[in-house]
């Protein structure tokens, strides 16, 4: 993918896993859960992170374990929510949509 | 609506983070302890988000009634939380008390119900949401949702979905309180169709290689969290003097005909393993604490201890 955007993101989600979680990951691609990068404790931690790196919120609907399978997947996650991908559950305060949910 | 959570795990975690974000007062949450190096765990999670946090168990404490009942608590929300919540406590929320249950209720009550339902061989799983009673996991149903298995799915990869479907559930559960609780539907559970789930894995999680590979390769895709915890830790079979584990594997469709246990064809995508019909093909395995490719500690011609007892179902 040729977007420095998207370059940066990866950078910051690799300086994450490196920084805050103290695991090195090979590359880009490399399959978080396969390589047994990521144990469940470091996985939420990896979830709080981004959400406080980037300011975002990882939605109900994002919560699929393929959109973290690599710090590729992450990045691309990430940048669709900044680019105006809308979360189902995420900014709705309960109450007011939770209808529209996935599950109808 | 005042609401106290009971939870554990990342399916807690996330109703925690709604509830945080719902206009709703959560008075507290109930979960395991830990100590504050495990900064995401729910307890330090819960404490850094301004929430008040009891130890899990004081959900089997009939004083938690009192407490519950002076704060005045519309709703009590159990997600993924073990205690067995003492009927003093159930009767206290003006609104109820709702478990979030990984599996597709009256089938698969109890403990590990993920696992159990991939040893199965189950083509479909679900959650559900029911009303909380005295007995476990046997409260009227008021949400549910039923979603494949495919040959792919682990215990990792159905946990995931699990709580991706169990979390939108609850948060349509707040949702229709909110709007009036006189609109929920109650579904009574057809009891006689209950399955209860047993917290251990079946002989202990020992493979038998006298199985056909279908029941195999089920047993070690249940066991299969890898690289989180298993509950049921992983799928052992004995190779020499070494207990082996055996984390990742798959059916091949192909036939065999060495003596189950069999080390075959050997590779960079695995080794075969003969069962009791077709080559087995394990990836990945566990040898004392370390995790290897599966070509890295088998050699052709080699033998696992077939095991001769068959892998019994005590669900």
């Amino acid at each position: 993918m040729d977007n420095p955007e998207y370059d940066r993101i990866q950078t910051e989600i690799a300086g994450v896993l490196s920084d805050k979680l103290n695991v090195e990951v090979p590359a880009e691609d490399a399959d978080l859960f396969e390589n047994g990068i990521l144990d469940s404790q470091k996985f939420v931690e990896l979830l709080l992170h981004i959400e406080q790196q980037f300011g975002t919120h990882i939605a109900i609907e994002d919560l699929d374990i393929e959109n973290f399978r690599s710090i590729g997947r992450i990045a691309t996650l990430i940048l669709n929510r900044q680019n105006g991908a809308k979360t189902a559950v995420a900014q709705i305060p309960a109450g007011a949509h939770a209808a529209e949910l996935k599950h109808p | 609506m005042n609401i106290v959570l009971a939870a554990e795990e990342m399916a807690g975690l996330q109703v925690l983070k709604a509830l945080a974000r719902s206009p709703h007062r959560l008075l507290g949450v109930l979960t395991s302890e830990t100590p504050r190096t495990e900064s995401a765990s729910l307890w330090n999670v819960a404490q850094d988000m301004g929430y008040q946090t009891w130890p899990a168990k004081q959900v089997k404490d009939p004083e938690l009634a009192e407490s519950l009942r002076s704060a005045q608590v519309d709703l009590l929300l159990n997600v993924h939380s073990l205690y067995i919540i003492h009927q003093d406590v159930l009767a206290v929320p003006r609104l109820g008390a709702y478990n979030l249950h990984p599996a597709p209720l009256p089938r698969y009550a109890g403990l590990n119900s993920v696992s159990w339902a991939l040893y199965h061989g189950e083509k479909e799983h679900g959650v559900t949401i029911h009303k909380m009673e005295a007995g476990i996991d046997t409260g009227d149903i008021v949400f549910q949702e039923v979603f494949p298995i495919t040959d792919e799915d682990t215990g990792l990869t159905l946990s995931f979905k699990c709580t991706q479907t169990g979390v939108a559930l609850m948060l349509k559960l707040l949702h229709t309180i909110s709007s009036g609780p006189d609109s929920l539907q109650f579904q009574p559970q057809d009891l006689t169709r209950r399955t209860y789930c047993a917290a251990k894995p079946p002989n202990g999680g020992r493979i038998s290689w006298q199985e056909p590979a279908e029941n195999i390769v089920n047993l070690i895709r249940a066991c299969d969290y890898f690289p989180f915890r298993s509950p049921w830790g992983h799928a052992t079979a004995w190779l020499g003097t070494s207990d082996i584990g055996v984390i990742k594997a798959s059916r091949t469709g192909m036939h065999c005909d060495p003596a189950p246990g069999t080390v075959g064809q050997v590779s960079g995508s695995g080794a075969f393993v003969a069962s009791a019909d077709e080559w087995v093909l394990v990836k990945k395995l566990k040898k004392g604490n370390s995790y290897l490719a599966a070509a890295d500690v088998l050699a052709s011609g080699t033998r696992f201890d077939p095991f001769s007892q068959p892998i019994m179902s005590v669900i």
